[in-house]
């Protein structure tokens, strides 16, 4: 039952009704709005603290096992680091032990491009100095492939006989430049450690792996012998024009004297006889009676890129396995 | 000025103020309070229904950066894992190759694997699990490498001891030496007068020249002969040994460890010789092989002194 509610006009000097003004009306909804509002925000808060829906909960767990894990996980991580870094350490000392030669530093940091940026002036001259060092770099380079090119044309000119002579076969199957372990030149003795000069080159592989010819011929040695001293069981193959390669510290000989031989022919194995320290393969090439470089030869396969690469390697002053 | 409010009582025909009562503003205030409760009630709802739920939104937002830490904790667990095989085949294909061992088979590389994973096994979120199992093998591997490392550097050391023990240079150095008898075999002997075989190779040196150890070793005996007269027997181990004869005088002892390069005496005449050279010999399993094998004649003289300083060196900082 609604109440009627009147006033008393004192102009007219009558009670009247009262009407709803606008602005009551507006304040009354106002009124009811706010307090409305102040329940809304009380119920929302009060939802969160009370109400936990199915997904929140798993969040929560989920959320709290992640926190709790990373940690550990982080910690192991770090252990696992720390351990890792000690046998890189190990690794390195193992590699200078055994090739007396200091292991080139890994590939560059990628972040030259923010030291540039932020490098100051005396920096900058740095750089440019680094930047002119590694052009004098590349360009010896440039020289030393010319070289081994105009080598190779010039034996392409004189005869074409010639050039199918060239032992160009690689020693090994499945060779690449991290087989090579030891270039031509002056390199340590692993017995006596003083420099010598090393006719050849080394060859690592395991042992009982075939040895190829490097290329056609026929056998002019074969021998065998048991001394720790020497090329152990050797054999040596003259491919005719001059050329005439080696193989020593075989374990096992396949071919015999006078055998005529193609190129990639399996002659014998990997092994570590005469005066060696590991299993190996030393590859002599002598051309008219000298010794030369036998990386200037072999070519087969490989594209410019691996065949830098193996120069690069070759060239590394270090202990040689004989 | 609050204005007085009327109502008409139809029972006593009169317009009465209304009197504001207790329970009449309570019920004032109650409609108020549910009107504005509903209100709160149906904007909850359309919240509700606009709007994820607030709490977990946040968490979804907290899920979504642990889950990103995660990423970053994984790939570094890649890195390393990836680093560790690098190490590995390194091992494999470098080391083991070369100090001629097996390589390490997979089945042993990956051993324990199974053993261990008690501690994830009871972790039911995937991406945690997996991480952790991830670490385990880690972990594993890392072992298994570190003692394969150590294997490696064990061997390496042995092998070092047996190179530095191989009688590798030249007992005389090139600038005393005048003239070197390749001779190894049989040979006319110039005191005797008959032909008997030769079993060393004879350096002609001028008398005091110094003689020095050609390989690690120990002294096994240093003694005057008739034949040999004043001899160091060298014993380098691994079945090798050197002779070294017709010194003037030795400067090492019986049971005394050597270095390669060491001056163990001079070259001298006792003995059956004739002139002042040093008699060398080098035997492998008790017999005379040619010592000629044993060292490099083209080694310069500079790398022979420097070969020879290492020698000494080493023999003072052992006194």
């Amino acid at each position: 039952m609604p109440l009627i509610k009147y006033y008393y006009n004192p102009k007219t000097l009558r009670y009247e009704r009262t009407t709803l003004s606008v602005f009551n009306l507006v304040l009354t909804v106002f009124g009811y709005l706010f307090a409305g509002s102040l329940f809304f925000v009380g119920l929302v808060i009060l939802q969160n603290y009370i109400v936990q829906t199915p997904l929140e909960k798993s969040l929560r767990a989920e959320n709290a096992a992640l926190a709790l894990h990373k940690v550990v996980l982080t910690d192991k991580l770090a252990e696992a680091n720390s351990q890792l870094d000690s046998l890189k350490a190990k690794d390195n000392q193992l590699y200078e032990n055994l090739f007396e030669t200091k292991r080139q530093p890994e590939g560059p940091k990628e972040d030259n491009k923010e030291e540039i940026l932020m490098a100051g002036l005396t920096d900058f001259n740095s750089w440019t100095s680094a930047l002119d060092e590694k052009f004098k770099t590349l360009s010896a380079k440039a020289q030393r492939s010319n070289l081994v090119f105009r080598q190779n044309a010039s034996i392409a000119k004189a005869d074409l006989g010639k050039l199918k002579a060239v032992p160009a076969s690689h020693p090994i199957e499945n060779f690449d430049a991290s087989r090579l372990v030891s270039g031509f030149g002056t390199r340590i003795n692993p017995f006596h450690k003083g420099n010598y000069h090393h006719d050849g080159v080394d060859i690592s592989a395991a042992r009982g792996s075939k040895v190829l010819a490097g290329g056609e011929g026929v056998v002019l040695m074969a021998k065998r012998s048991d001394l720790l001293a020497g090329f152990g069981n050797y054999v040596e193959i003259d491919h005719g024009y001059g050329f005439i390669t080696r193989y020593a510290h075989l374990e096992e000989i396949t071919v015999r004297y006078g055998q005529k031989i193609t190129a990639g022919q399996v002659i014998g194995t990997i092994g570590t006889t005469g005066g060696s320290i590991a299993p190996h393969l030393h590859y002599e090439v002598v051309q008219n009676g000298k010794n030369v470089d036998p990386i200037s030869f072999i070519l087969e396969g490989l594209n410019s890129t691996q065949y830098h690469h193996l120069l690069e390697v070759s060239k590394k002053v270090n202990q040689s396995l004989d | 000025m609050a204005r007085i409010r009327f109502t008409y009582d139809p029972e006593t025909c009169k317009y009465e103020p209304i009197v504001v009562t207790g329970k009449r503003f309570s019920r004032q205030a109650g409609i108020f309070l549910g009107i504005s409760f509903a209100i709160g009630v149906v904007g909850l709802i359309i919240f509700n229904h606009k709007f994820p739920y607030r709490d977990e939104t946040l968490l979804q937002e907290e899920n979504h950066a642990l889950k990103t830490e995660w990423r970053v904790l994984n790939n570094k667990l890649e890195r390393t894992s990836a680093a560790l095989a690098n190490l590995e085949q390194a091992d494999d294909q470098n080391y083991r190759v070369i100090l001629d061992l097996e390589p390490l088979p997979q089945s042993v590389r990956e051993a324990g694997v199974g053993g261990r994973v008690a501690e994830s096994a009871s972790i039911t979120y995937p991406l945690i699990r997996t991480a952790y199992e991830k670490v385990e093998k880690l972990k594993n591997r890392l072992d298994i490498e570190i003692q394969s490392f150590n294997k490696l550097s064990k061997e390496l050391s042995d092998k070092e001891r047996m190179w530095a023990s191989r009688p590798a240079i030249q007992p005389v150095s090139n600038e005393d030496l005048e003239h070197l008898h390749t001779l190894f075999g049989l040979r006319f002997h110039p005191l005797l007068g008959y032909v008997r075989p030769h079993k060393g190779l004879d350096f002609t040196a001028p008398k005091g020249s110094p003689v020095y150890a050609t390989g690690d070793g120990k002294v096994e005996y240093a003694e005057y002969s008739d034949s040999f007269g004043n001899v160091v027997y060298l014993n380098h181990g691994y079945d090798f040994q050197t002779r070294y004869a017709h010194l003037t005088r030795f400067i090492v002892a019986q049971g005394e460890a050597v270095k390669r390069g060491q001056v163990i005496g001079f070259v001298g005449n006792s003995g059956l010789s004739v002139s002042p050279h040093l008699h060398y010999e080098v035997l492998y399993n008790g017999v005379q092989i040619n010592p000629i094998n044993f060292f490099q004649r083209d080694l310069s003289n500079q790398e022979y002194t420097k070969l020879i300083e290492v020698g000494s060196r080493e023999t003072i900082s052992l006194d």
